[in-house]
């Protein structure tokens, strides 16, 4: 069943996208023009539509040669910006070259993305997930759903002006990626249509080239996170020289663990015991922003969402003065710290870019390793896809130990989360911004 | 698809299609329509959901129509007549796209279906449905099939126009000419291809067309030679009233040919799409009327009776319904039939071989026929009635020289004739084929010794006349099958039944040589649906009936179904929920919108401050207003005033707005406010 629905789903994609290629839109219009004429005027005695359809028929045969027969001469090629961000438009250009010995007028451009049509293994993973027998989601809604995952947007065509031989010309294109993650453009398409201008004939030009959506952003108002500074045992590797690095306090005598490199050994000679030196500790504020990336039954797009408000932080908290952990339960426990030397925000954006969900996985792990650093975190901003017992024994756990906690929970339905507490916001999706407007502190 | 039309190419579709549809009125009413919007500047701003109302009530429109027709005019002529009246359908969606500020109609309001939360990622994504419009004008202009000559050379222009205006600055104009030019050439050659082409589909298929039940009195197109299972509807096409001592199965005739056309099976090959004439050689064996010419009969006193032949002495009577479909109706009428009364026809006609063929404008023909069954029916033979047709009389004398009915009187011939086909030959509604003869009807006579009543009728009658008898080949109904549901006898469109006439004794006798079983055996092809096909059948027939005697017919249902329509519409539209159409010209002027907040007490307080004296700059906020106002006067309290300000800024600007609690307490503390410093003192 899932393999018929996958197959019809497949060809049918694939067909209508050949007839967007094949027929230029009053074409597709002509097309359905003479299947309703046809189906009209099945009885020439009834109805003149027949006369439509054989107009029309005549029509779309006189403009079969033009489209079969047509082989371009072009280059082209096409220049991206390395980063997009998701929900606004990006433009790129498209450069042109006539190659043939005439001037080329009515030459459309159409640019591809890769082939968007899910693996059956994909299919099938998300059927079996989410389908049931009369409800929805529909296998149609599914998927649609995972072609535009995969960047199923399409394109326009797009008019090169009239190119003498040899000349270049440059198109710019606009882009608004809907969704983050890597988007991958395949083949570049030149086509030309008949005189009547129904049908194209067309040739690709390989160019293949990716493109980073970077997860969108909320806009979030000022936040003062806590400024408390926490002991980093052992400093911060590559840390700016700028702030609390190692500067040198006082000698001291060996306890037994101390490293070898601490030994100061002109003291060592002169007083004939060990001597160690000793440096000013490091102190930092760091916060960690932890993604919660255990979807368990939440959607798709709370997921998002939930991306889309840690790269919020990300992108706000300033990073001048401190650290920000981003922390994640990928195939492993990820944890990538930002300011003060190490990555830059946008490179935290950048992975949030390509977090995927951890279907299956345990919350614990993620708890465990957020424990595991509360020592040197000065606060703790939690993004949650639900509120069970792990979450909230985390969030208490944290709150134990002197941390400030703000939880951001995103939630389908917040209703069903019975608390109010300061340290709590249940946003929703459609609404996140408006949410995320009432933060304060 | 976002493709703006010519200037005057709606008007242009609207006007070809109201020409062809014969309503030139309306057309040039819906032309100025949608002409209008090139000469008035005033747009509208629809929301989304002013154009689903308008989508809807086209819908809702759409669906009325499609009903009413249905019920009506009966399947399958609506699909035609809803495809005739769809341009107006539609008017009211490109109306309300042509006065729109955006100029197009949001997907999501023209489909129901994308209306869900799921196709949200749509939003206000529209299209321009212009030239849609203008197909629609011409599909719906052919569908209206008044078969002007000019029809086509219409669509040429139409097609051409809108080509023209999307044409692609690649080819030189005269390109575009010579393509448009050999394309219409093309297209005007391709209809005569087309026609011939369903002539012969209709002619090897058969009834598969419906309304294909209509009969032709000058040729009866039989299945003979045709392979495989022979398939009828059970659409009910004559009711019947008769006496209850009426012996069963009642005949009733249609008409009679006299010429049999019979290719031969390799002939059934040569098909030619472009050879008219071919129509007689043509493959399917077929009985033709030749030289039968039909006469007007004079109706009697009173407009209803007509006279078929003289008057006999004894009379019995039989009501007769059945349906008229294009104006023309062969009725039904069993044999010996001299009188027809209480009929509603224009005219009465009646060819030699006595087929009667009526024109009326009801959708109904309703009728009492007297009948004699001693009576003749139809004129002296002629001698076409004798005559075999050359590629089967050797196989015909070979039958007659073995039944040794050579010359036979009629009555001899008859029984001998019955006698062979009772014995040696059965009904079967099959045919296989491997033709061993070179015929169909030498196959049925030589080899199957099986087949329908077609193969019966023309082997009798052609037999008939190999042994010396005039004889004919009639077609008709065999009616045999009482209705409990309708409390008369029906005959369905598988009961439809052909024998023979031969002329026996100076008049001619019905003469069926069927095996009496194929009733029964069509019967048991009938389908699980027939009962509901029947109920569906019986009403419309209880309509046509009601209508027949009721001049205001259609009015009425019209109305009963167009004033809900109206009464929905006008809830939907002003009561439900009040149309919010805004004039986009008249938004700057003074637009009101609802802002939150905006009932907040604060600004009565700012409207008595204002009477005191201390009027608000318009680049003042309340906040610097408060501040100068303590600056400036020392006898206003400003304390209080900021503590509310505080909560009035929430409750206007927060998304969260004021708990209930709070905005109690800036109300009471506005009215504490307002009652305690009434009238502040003017510095004046």
């Amino acid at each position: 069943m899932t393999r018929f629905a996958y197959f019809v789903l497949r060809r049918t994609w694939f067909f209508n996208r050949w007839l967007q290629r094949r027929f230029t839109p009053p074409g597709m219009m002509v097309l359905s023009a003479a299947g309703f004429a046809a189906v009209l005027g099945v009885d020439t005695d009834r109805s003149m539509s027949y006369q439509m359809f054989t107009l029309l028929l005549a029509a779309l045969i006189a403009s079969v040669p033009f489209a079969v027969l047509y082989r371009p001469r072009f280059a082209v090629a096409r220049e991206l910006p390395r980063l997009a961000t998701a929900g606004s438009r990006v433009s790129y250009r498209i450069v042109v070259r006539n190659d043939s010995m005439v001037t080329q007028r009515g030459v459309v451009m159409r640019d591809n993305l890769v082939d968007p049509r899910p693996t059956f293994r994909q299919f099938k993973a998300a059927v079996d997930a989410q389908w049931r027998f009369f409800r929805r989601p529909t296998l149609f809604d599914i998927w649609r759903k995972q072609l535009a995952q995969n960047g199923g947007a399409s394109f326009d065509d797009k008019e090169i002006p009239a190119l003498p031989a040899g000349h270049t010309a440059e198109l710019t294109r606009e882009l608004a990626p809907q969704r983050r993650g890597v988007l991958r453009f395949d083949k570049l398409t030149v086509a030309r249509s008949d005189p009547l201008n129904l049908m194209r004939g067309s040739k690709d030009y390989r160019a293949p080239a990716k493109l980073l959506v970077l997860p969108k952003c909320y806009h979030l108002p000022p936040l003062a996170l806590s400024g408390a500074r926490r002991f980093q045992q052992g400093g911060v590797a590559l840390a700016s020289s700028v702030g609390d690095s190692e500067e040198f306090v006082s000698l001291r005598d060996y306890r037994p663990g101390d490293p070898l490199q601490r030994v100061h050994w002109k003291s060592f000679a002169r007083v004939g015991y060990p001597v160690i030196k000793e440096y000013h500790d490091e102190f930092f504020e760091r916060h960690a922003l932890v993604l919660d990336t255990f979807p368990g039954n939440v959607s798709a797009d709370s997921f998002e969402e939930a991306v889309a408000v840690a790269a919020s932080f990300a992108a706000t908290v300033d990073t001048q003065e401190c650290l920000l952990d981003l922390m994640f339960v990928g195939q492993e426990t990820f944890c990538f710290t930002a300011g003060r030397g190490q990555m830059q925000a946008q490179q935290l954006l950048e992975v949030l870019a390509v977090v995927m969900p951890h279907a299956g996985g345990d919350f614990n792990v993620l708890a465990n390793s957020v424990k595991a650093n509360r020592a040197a975190l000065s606060s703790v901003i939690l993004v949650l896809l639900s509120w069970d017992e792990s979450r909230r024994k985390l969030v208490s756990e944290l709150q134990a130990t002197g941390l400030r906690v703000l939880a951001l929970l995103v939630a389908d339905k917040p209703e069903s989360v019975a608390e109010r507490m300061p340290w709590l916001v249940v946003l929703q999706p459609g609404q996140i911004q408006q949410g995320l407007a009432g933060l304060s502190g | 698809l976002s493709l703006r039309t010519p200037p005057f190419y709606l008007g242009a579709a609207a006007l070809f299609w109201a020409w062809n549809a014969n309503v030139f009125a309306l057309g040039i009413a819906m032309a100025l329509v949608l002409e209008a919007p090139r000469f008035l500047q005033a747009r509208w701003s629809f929301a989304s959901s002013d154009f689903a109302r308008v989508g809807d009530l086209c819908t809702w429109a759409f669906v009325i129509l499609g009903g009413y027709l249905t019920f009506t005019r009966g399947m399958p002529v609506p699909i035609l007549e809803i495809f005739r009246w769809l341009p107006l359908v539609l008017l009211p969606l490109m109306t309300a796209q042509l006065f729109s500020e955006s100029g197009r109609v949001p997907l999501r309001a023209m489909f129901m279906s994308l209306r869900s939360a799921r196709y949200a990622e749509l939003g206000e994504q529209g299209v321009d449905i212009s030239y849609t419009f203008v197909v629609v004008c011409a599909l719906s202009a052919g569908a209206a099939n008044l078969r002007h000559p000019a029809y086509y050379p219409g669509i040429v222009l139409l097609a051409g126009w809108g080509w023209w205006s999307v044409r692609t600055t690649r080819y030189p104009r005269w390109a575009w000419l010579l393509t448009a030019f050999a394309v219409a050439v093309a297209g005007y050659a391709g209809q005569f291809g087309l026609t011939r082409l369903q002539q012969i589909v209709v002619d090897s298929t058969q009834s598969m067309f419906a309304g294909n039940s209509r009969i032709d009195p000058y040729r009866s197109t039989t299945d003979i030679g045709e392979i495989g299972e022979l398939k009828q509807s059970g659409r009910i096409l004559v009711r019947v009233t008769a006496p209850e001592d009426t012996r069963l199965p009642i005949l009733l005739h249609t008409a009679s040919y006299d010429t049999y056309a019979a290719p031969t099976w390799l002939g059934r090959t040569k098909f030619s799409l472009f050879d008219r004439d071919a129509d007689v050689a043509h493959s399917t064996p077929a009985w033709l009327a030749l030289g039968a010419g039909f006469v007007s009969l004079a109706a009697q006193p009173g407009g209803t009776s007509w006279s078929i032949s003289g008057n006999t002495a004894s009379a019995s009577r039989v009501s007769i319904s059945q349906q008229v479909e294009r104006g023309k109706a062969v009725l039904a009428l069993p044999a010996g039939t001299f009188k027809i009364e209480r009929l509603a026809a224009e005219n009465v006609e009646r060819n030699s071989l006595g087929t009667v063929e009526i024109q009326s404008r009801e959708e109904l023909a309703s009728f009492d026929a007297l009948f004699d069954s001693a009576a003749t029916f139809g004129d002296t033979p002629q001698p076409a009635d004798l005559k075999l047709p050359h590629n089967e009389a050797a196989v015909l004398q070979q039958i007659v020289g073995r039944l040794h009915i050579e010359r036979a009187h009629a009555p001899e011939a008859m029984a001998a004739l019955r006698r062979y086909f009772q014995r040696e030959f059965r009904y079967s509604t099959y045919l296989s084929g491997g033709a061993e003869q070179k015929t169909a009807l030498a196959n049925f006579l030589l080899v199957s010794h099986a087949g329908h009543c077609e193969y019966f009728a023309t082997a009798t009658a052609l037999l008939m006349r190999a042994a010396g008898v005039p004889a004919r080949y009639a077609t008709g109904f065999s009616v045999q099958e009482w209705s409990p549901l309708e409390e008369r006898f029906i005959a369905r469109e598988r009961h439809a039944h052909a024998w023979a006439q031969v002329w026996d004794n100076g008049r001619w006798v019905d003469f069926d040589t069927t095996p009496p079983v194929w009733f029964t055996a069509e019967a048991a092809d009938a389908s699980g649906l027939q009962k509901l096909g029947d109920l569906w059948s019986w009403a419309t027939y209880r309509y046509s009936v009601w209508e027949t005697g009721q001049p205001a017919a259609r009015t009425i249902v019209g109305l009963g179904l167009v004033v809900p329509l109206v009464a929905i519409l006008i809830y939907r539209l002003l009561l439900q929920e009040p149309l919010a159409i805004r004039r986009a010209a008249r938004i700057s002027a003074g637009e009101k919108q609802t802002l939150q907040g905006a009932d907040s007490e604060f600004y009565i307080i700012e409207a008595r401050l204002a009477q005191a004296g201390c009027s608000r700059a318009a680049d003042e906020t309340l906040a610097a207003w408060l501040a100068r106002i303590a600056r400036e006067r020392s006898d206003i309290a400003i304390a209080p005033l900021q503590a509310m300000l505080r909560l009035h800024y929430r409750y206007r600007f927060d998304p969260r707005g004021l708990s209930a609690e709070e905005r109690a307490a800036l109300g009471n503390e506005a009215r504490r406010w307002l009652d305690a410093d009434a009238a502040p003192p003017s510095r004046a």
